[in-house]
């Protein structure tokens, strides 16, 4: 059988989000025109609907993206009630398909934070995340592939194997919500949700050439999110455009009693300087840093001209650009590493074989011990068990405050280091990733090259702070994603920076979706 | 830190994990590169630093005490691989004398 790529629309590049090259500038693109679009009926929500639910399964599975919808019984199409679809179109995420990372637990729906040891896990309730999305109307269509436990900077390390790039097949879309990516940048969906514990909604959307937010912490609840490393995890959103991660992070922000860590301050509302048309001010007198060690650092020429032409924009804007010392930076990766494995070590303790999981080694007279330790060194992947028994080590007696405790002195030192900026700067720039996406397969067996991809987008979580990462070039056929970081709670600073670039007319849109989708299926031997 | 040493049986024990020797040999050596990578993290002065744990640090996370719908036992109960009686069932926790 062939999969159908989408039935709704001829050509990929008619999708309702593209910015099609012969439009005036001025006129809507991006996520408000899929919302305009959808309001005035001239999209029908059911054919959007249709061609996300169809693009998940053919093209998004052909790209490893997609996994198997999770209900039991029937599918996610049938999951979207007609009742659903007629809904009223009042909230900007009102019938907009969206796709959800296996991180996310949705009821019902198998949650396998793509590893064996939850093949058959079924969720017993829904993420406040999710619902909260649901509640405002967005319906969701397909689960995505992701890195084990968000283990992964490649998304190779799935027990589903791994994901493609829609802009060339050999190589990574980037992980661990490589799933959500790729099928945002498919084409599939204008819309997908993530986890970002060290930048794995950024990293990604930099590779995929689609925009990625990861909030504050504390900003969205992680009630429903299966943990790794729980002082870092955050939800996040990929979509189009920030303005389609500023709606849907409006829709999920805020007070969450079944969440402690989730904080009791307001819930989240853009500011949209388009719509108030004072977008054009916005780059005027804003000070602008870029980290020293960033910027001397080794990247691809591709992503160094990418940056250099992006500073420029900034500079044509009327910003102040500085290169600044922030000499605690270079130590991020090692903190990183050391408190997320100490944390995952830790949570994923509880995946005994006893309370859920895999049921299939149940059939053995082993003492309980032995049994749980067979039943977690067969069902973990390689990575998973690396971490574990790295964090193991951090937190042992003996090694616990030369490790762990000292990694979390030193992140202190890196959050001070970020406030002592942010005091005479707006934003922080960088690029997302210092690479173009690798070839799969090329550094799976290197774990310190693979940690080190991670570089650009650690800092702002260990700080805790909001990071967007968006498209800014296309070098050698593969995009390149610029990062901004902004003060703690201030994700309106990150989204407006990236809005207001991509609604420009010097803005690179991620408008290729279109053709992308045409080359990836060709590329993926789907015919459309 | 140049005595760190990596006790690869101890950490499989206490992180209830079993390799084969092959592949613990190789995990060991690959640990042991991943902290030397590391170890210019002990050359920065943290004197008087109070670890950074949480973002959040200064919330108070109670909630008032009031009796809410939860999951039914059998909803809980769904995900485990082994349920006798609307318990978990768990094997034998008694080792034969002799028996590792």
């Amino acid at each position: 059988m062939k999969p159908e790529i989408s039935s709704t629309w001829k050509r990929a590049s008619e999708l309702p989000w593209s910015r099609s090259a012969g439009e005036q500038a001025g006129s809507l693109v991006g996520f408000r025109k899929l919302n305009a679009d959808l309001k005035s009926g001239s999209l029908s929500a059911d054919k959007l609907c249709q061609h996300a639910v169809s693009a998940c399964a053919g093209l998004g599975k052909s790209l490893g993206a997609s996994l198997e919808p999770g209900k039991i019984s029937g599918n996610a199409s049938s999951d979207i009630s007609a009742n659903e679809l007629k809904k009223e179109s009042k909230t900007p995420l009102a019938q907009i398909p969206f796709a959800l990372k296996d991180f996310i637990l949705k009821k019902d729906w198998v949650s396998s934070a793509a590893s064996k040891i939850l093949s058959d896990f079924r969720a017993p309730y829904s993420a406040t995340c999710l619902e909260r999305l649901e509640n405002a109307g967005a319906l969701c269509v397909a689960r995505t592939n992701m890195d084990e436990f968000g283990m992964g900077s490649s998304n190779e390390n799935s027990a589903w194997g791994n994901v493609k790039n829609p802009w060339d097949t050999s190589r990574t879309p980037g992980g661990s919500s490589g799933g959500s990516a790729a099928l945002v940048a498919a084409g599939c969906v204008p819309l997908a949700l993530g986890t970002d514990t060290g930048g794995s909604v950024r990293q990604p959307a930099a590779f995929c050439g689609v925009t990625g937010l990861k909030p504050s912490y504390g900003r969205i609840s992680r009630y429903g999110v299966i943990s790794f490393a729980s002082s870092l995890d955050q939800v996040g959103v990929l979509s189009v455009d920030a303005f389609g991660c500023a709606k849907a992070l409006e829709a999920m922000s805020g007070e969450d009693a079944r969440d402690g860590t989730c904080s009791k301050k307001e819930s989240f509302v853009y500011k949209d300087l388009i719509a108030a048309g004072t977008s054009k001010e916005f780059y005027k007198a804003k000070r602008i840093a870029i980290p020293r060690s960033i910027a001397q650092a080794q990247m691809d020429d591709e992503v160094a001209a990418g940056f250099k032409d992006f500073q420029d924009f900034l500079k044509n804007q009327g910003a102040t650009v500085d290169v600044v010392d922030m000499p605690l930076l270079p130590h991020a990766l090692s903190v990183y590493y050391l408190i997320c494995t100490s944390e995952a070590s830790s949570n994923l303790s509880r995946y005994n074989g006893v309370h859920l999981g895999a049921s299939g080694a149940i059939d053995d007279n082993l003492p309980l011990h032995q049994r749980i330790t067979k039943f977690r060194s067969e069902n973990f992947g390689e990575e998973v068990k690396r971490r574990i028994l790295l964090g193991t080590f951090a937190l042992s007696s003996g090694y616990y405050d030369a490790y762990f405790k000292k990694a979390a002195r030193v992140r202190r030192l890196i959050q001070q280091d970020f406030e002592r900026v942010f005091q005479s700067y707006d934003l922080i720039l960088t690029p997302t990733s210092l690479e173009l996406p690798f070839k799969l397969g090329e550094r799976n067996r290197d774990p310190l090259k693979m940690y080190n991809s991670d570089v650009c987008t650690i800092p702002a979580s260990l700080a805790g702070l909001p990071a967007i990462s968006f498209p800014c070039a296309v070098g050698g056929s593969l995009p390149v994603g610029m990062q901004f970081i902004a003060p703690y709670w201030n994700e309106q600073e990150a989204l407006a920076a990236a809005d207001v670039y991509q609604q420009s007319p010097e803005g690179y849109f991620p408008y290729l979706a279109g053709e992308l989708t045409d080359k990836a299926a060709a590329q993926s031997g789907v015919k459309p | 830190m140049s005595e760190t040493s990596i006790d690869i049986a101890v950490l499989q024990r206490l992180a209830a994990l079993d390799l084969p020797e092959q592949e613990s040999r190789e995990l060991r050596s690959t640990l042991m590169k991943i902290l030397d990578a590391f170890e210019a993290l002990q050359d920065v002065d943290t004197e008087g630093v109070e670890p950074l744990y949480n973002i959040n640090e200064s919330q108070f996370a109670l909630r008032e005490d009031k009796v809410e719908q939860s999951l039914t036992r059998d909803e809980v109960l769904r995900s485990a691989p082994l349920v006798s009686d609307g318990s978990y069932k768990l094997r034998r926790m008694l080792v034969k004398s002799g028996e590792k």
